[in-house]
């Protein structure tokens, strides 16, 4: 039981921050990824990974964090500021992943029209003529 | 209490994914995917991180649920039960070790927040210190973003350039014929009302967010995104047609292109004055202020490509459901 | 002021061409448009390769900004000997591609492909040249997205599946390099991969790092079609339009075992991989696996392209295979292979795009009698064969011969004796093909009597191919003196990052200064 392990002998003061780090950095990542890989229907399949994707940035922006910062816009009298870093970066990915959804879904509204279904053992079933 | 609200959020978080796994209604999934992103969104905001958490706000709950909404128009809106007898041990195994190797590296991580962090030790001082005297903007992530990675945010608008071609090789925009039937929400005066008051007000932010966000949270993508969200609202209600004839979609792709051209040029123009590329500090004789017309520009390209490629995307979308209504 | 900037233009001119040949929009404009600036392209790269080879590295600092704080763009003998086989086959492809894609595609689509292209071309030499972590990130979602649209152009429908599935593999893919990423940058602080190599140095053992190891592996092992995440590789590869999936297998997988081998050798230093975490020996196992379970799947196939697709699997089994030996012998067998196996594989899907174009079936079946009837492509096809199985005088017998003198370097017999029973089963499945062609009447039916040669825009680009396949394999000079230089220098890198953890500390002071 690591995560026991990890709270033991800390003072309730850390224990808040800690606890947060556990659960987004655990719970993030894990449960999200299962429905990109066990959805049967592909509309799921790009919820699935879209909230894997949301869940890796909540792992990113949590190392940005400084406690006691703020947001890294310059503010007199403020010496303390987050990290931009991070930021920057977890901007990229969410433009990057809209433009992987969008082409996913078209590739699903096209894979209807042809097929009939978006429930991927349905199509795997349906046997094309050799070219 | 900002951690209490993080844990509760992050609770909530959890509760809807789960959610997610178990529901079969796909309208359901797709809402609850909305407010999953709109809980990331508030969680990016508690932990500092105001830009993405607009971004994620206006791209991931707003672009990415009408998109899904609309792929659902077309697909049906109730997954299937699985008739097949394909395992679902081996997707559970995958994700256990994958979740355990997760595990497995918090052990060694740096601790939550801590200003001694390799993180903020390094590169990022930088950031911090310098870019309001090197590039002159009191936002630091736009300052990172724009200036100091400008090339990896080059690679994002191009990313978007090509999930418009991807999008429009697919799918392609269908221009109706006039003997078509006229569709939009025609007979609701109400929300025709509502959208002509509400359009030029969310047209005026985008903007404001297109040129403040040298100064607080915003730049090109979500004024991009902003400013799209107005004509979907406009094509939503007064239908496909009317909005074809405001902005079209072959003048939709010139200024895709023409945005990213617009980006690359910056860094062309910064060549021939003999910097590297992007390297504003060419473009005037003093760098600040050569820094300066660099982002205007750039931000200026970024906003031009994302409003361009969003709304052709929602039309190729809503051109397919019209058609298929049609039928 | 071209010389200066040299480093960044095999990236920066197809990603500026992308947009320009779509507003051309007429189909034969961006054609020539984007063949021009694809030739261009492999000019730079060529210039490039000469470079790195006499003064070694190119550093090249976007925007003016130093790295680590700005973005890096790093070219060395290894990723410019990798990007001069991108480029030389884009152009290629692209002269090729004119009649295929006129065949395959839709005409309002034409424009889309060649921008398409253009983009691909321009991620895939984004994500060799650049030093940035993250920067890779972003050029690899730039090639993969343009690729989901390459593969989704062909007309028949299981080219959508395979495009999904590809997208979802590849996201997955993506995303874990991303976390992978995200772990180092957590414990370094820094996304400049040279920066990244010299801080990770500081921590003995780190279980985040590890992590991170373990991510990015994994991450990338997806792109490349690493055996057993191979499964999205054929389906794509079989209904992509033919000149995408000539592109495609010879160069978007060996830019990922580029990807690879950069990680493991230029970030996390060869012991910390092979030693400390015994990676060697799981990618050689892997690596066998994949060149014998894929070798015979590619047996069986009935579909020309797909077996092409398995045998593609399999070849990359042999670059991991090298790289797995650990030993600047193995590495540089690896290296030569990338470059061979795109002359063999761009030539093969060439030849079989050109059956299609004719008979309008990829089928064995098609192949019958095709010998008489379209002569110079079926010969092309059995000397890239002839290569791919690696008979001496061409191109594929020079990778193997390396691969098996690295591995008797080890005294690994078993490895060499393995690598030379791969090569049978390659025997079986290209000479399947080849039997249909010369030894199978041709049918008897109306359509078949028209079957006649392709047109020189299409032989032209597969014989350019062919004959550097022979070249190559008679004159190794170029080949292995590349090799060899970008082998010798991974290693070399290495312990140089291991060797200057001083001048890590001094960037600390920098930052000190900076601060202060």
């Amino acid at each position: 039981m690591p995560l026991a392990v990890r709270l033991r002998g800390q003072t309730s003061s850390e224990l808040y921050p800690r606890l947060l780090q556990l659960l987004d950095r655990r719970f993030s990542d894990d449960g999200r990824f299962y429905i990109v890989i066990s959805a049967n229907n592909l509309v799921k399949k790009i919820v699935g990974l879209n909230v894997f994707q949301t869940s890796v940035f909540m792992l990113y922006i949590s190392m940005g964090k400084v406690t006691g910062g703020t947001a890294p816009i310059v503010v007199e009298g403020v010496t303390q500021y987050s990290n931009p870093l991070p930021h920057v970066l977890i901007l990229t990915a969410i433009v990057v992943g809209v433009a992987t959804t969008a082409v996913g879904l078209s590739l699903i509204v096209r894979i209807k029209r042809a097929y009939g279904t978006v429930e991927e053992n349905e199509f795997d079933n349906k046997k094309d003529d050799a070219i | 209490m900002a951690e209490f609200i993080d844990l509760v959020l992050l609770a909530m978080l959890a509760l809807t994914a789960l959610w997610i796994i178990f529901l079969k209604d796909l309208f359901a999934v797709v809402m609850l995917f909305g407010i999953y992103s709109f809980l990331s969104a508030l969680i990016f905001v508690n932990l500092d991180a105001v830009d993405v958490a607009f971004t994620e706000a206006s791209v991931g709950a707003g672009i990415s649920t009408v998109l899904m909404l609309g792929t659902l128009a077309l697909t049906g809106r109730q997954e299937k039960e699985r008739l097949s007898t394909r395992s679902k041990l081996l997707p559970l195994f995958v994700v256990t070790l994958t979740g355990a190797a997760l595990i497995y590296g918090t052990l060694d991580m740096p601790p939550f927040g801590h200003p001694d962090n390799p993180v903020h030790q390094h590169v990022a001082p930088r950031y911090i210190e310098e870019s309001p005297k090197e590039v002159g903007l009191p936002n630091m992530v736009t300052s990172v973003l724009a200036s100091y990675r400008g090339f990896d945010t080059l690679g994002e608008t191009v990313v978007v350039f090509s999930a418009f071609i991807g999008v429009f090789s697919l799918l392609g925009v269908r221009r109706k014929k006039k003997k078509d039937l006229e569709s939009g929400l025609e007979s609701h005066r109400v929300l025709q009302v509502i959208a002509k008051v509400i359009i030029p007000l969310v047209i005026l932010f985008a903007l404001y967010v297109q040129f403040h966000g040298d100064f607080g949270p915003g730049g090109g993508f979500q004024a991009g995104v902003i400013a799209a969200a107005a004509f979907i609202l406009y094509a939503l209600v007064f239908g496909l047609p009317k909005a074809f004839a405001v902005v079209g979609p072959k003048f939709l792709q010139w200024m895709a292109a023409f945005g990213v051209l617009l980006y690359a040029s910056v860094g062309l123009y910064s060549m021939y004055k003999g910097g590297n590329f992007l390297d504003y500090n060419q473009l005037a004789a003093d760098p600040i202020a050569g820094q300066h017309y660099g982002i205007i520009i750039i931000e200026l390209g970024v906003g031009f490509t994302v409003f361009a490629v969003m709304l052709n995307i929602f039309y190729a979308f809503g051109s397919q459901a019209e058609r298929s209504n049609v039928q | 002021m071209l010389e200066q900037h040299l480093a960044a233009l095999p990236i920066i001119l197809p990603l500026i061409a992308a947009p320009i040949a779509l507003i051309l929009g007429r189909s034969v404009l961006s054609w020539g448009f984007a063949t021009l600036v694809s030739g261009l392209a492999f000019i730079f790269s060529w210039q490039l390769l000469a470079a790195a080879l006499s003064d070694g590295v190119l550093s090249y600092a976007v925007g003016g900004w130093a790295p680590p704080w700005g973005i890096e763009l790093r070219v060395d003998v290894a990723n410019a000997f990798v990007l001069l086989a991108v480029t030389a086959i884009s152009t290629l492809v692209l002269v090729y591609s004119k009649d295929s894609i006129e065949k395959e595609v839709k005409v309002a689509n034409h424009s889309l492909f060649y921008t398409a292209h253009l983009l691909c071309l321009a991620g895939l030499s984004g994500i060799l040249i650049t030093g940035d972590a993250f920067n890779l990130f972003v050029f690899l979602e730039v090639s993969s997205l343009a690729t989901y649209a390459l593969v989704s152009l062909a007309s028949d429908r299981r080219c959508l599946t395979a495009a999904f599935r590809y997208l979802v593999m590849g996201t997955i893919g993506a995303t874990f390099i991303l976390i992978g990423v995200g772990l180092l940058y957590m414990k370094t602080g820094t996304l400049n991969m040279l920066d990244l190599a010299v801080r990770m140095d500081a921590y003995e053992s780190s279980r985040t790092i590890n992590t991170g190891l373990a991510f990015i592996m994994v991450g990338v092992s997806l792109k490349l079609a690493l055996f057993p995440l191979h499964m999205w590789l054929p389906p794509a590869y079989t209904h992509a339009p033919s000149a995408v999936t000539a592109f495609l297998a010879s160069t978007a997988t060996k830019v990922a075992v580029y990807v690879m081998i950069r990680f493991i050798f230029t970030v996390f230093g060869i012991d910390h991989v092979f030693v400390d975490m015994g990676m060697g020996l799981i990618l050689m196992v892997l690596a066998v696996v994949a060149i014998f379970q894929c070798s015979y799947s590619a047996t069986v196939q009935s579909n020309v392209k797909s077996i092409l697709a398995y045998s593609s699997v399999a070849q990359i089994g042999y670059m991991i295979l090298g790289l797995s030996l650990v030993s600047v012998a193995g590495l540089m067998a690896g290296m030569i292979h990338i470059f061979n196996h795109a002359l063999m594989k761009g030539a093969l899907f060439m030849a079989v795009g050109a059956v299609f174009y004719r008979v309008g079936s990829v089928d064995i079946k098609a192949f019958a009698g095709l010998g008489k009837r379209m002569p110079l492509t079926m010969a092309a096809f059995t000397i890239a064969g002839l290569s791919i199985i690696g008979v001496p005088l061409t191109a594929g017998f020079v990778s193997k011969w390396y691969l098996v003198t690295a591995a008797l370097e080890q005294d690994n017999w078993l490895v060499a004796a393995l690598v030379l029973l791969g090569s049978l089963f390659a025997v079986v499945y290209i000479g399947r093909v080849i039997e249909a062609a010369y030894f199978q009447k041709l049918p008897d039916s109306q359509g078949s009597k028209n079957i006649k040669e392709v047109s020189w825009l299409m032989l032209a680009p597969m014989w350019a191919l062919v004959i550097a396949n022979v070249y190559f394999g008679i004159d190794t000079s170029l080949t292995t003196e590349a090799a060899n230089s970008a082998a010798e220098w991974l290693f070399q890198a290495d312990a140089m990052s291991v060797s200057n953890t001083q001048e890590g500390q001094m960037s600390d002071v920098v930052v000190q200064e900076v601060s202060s």
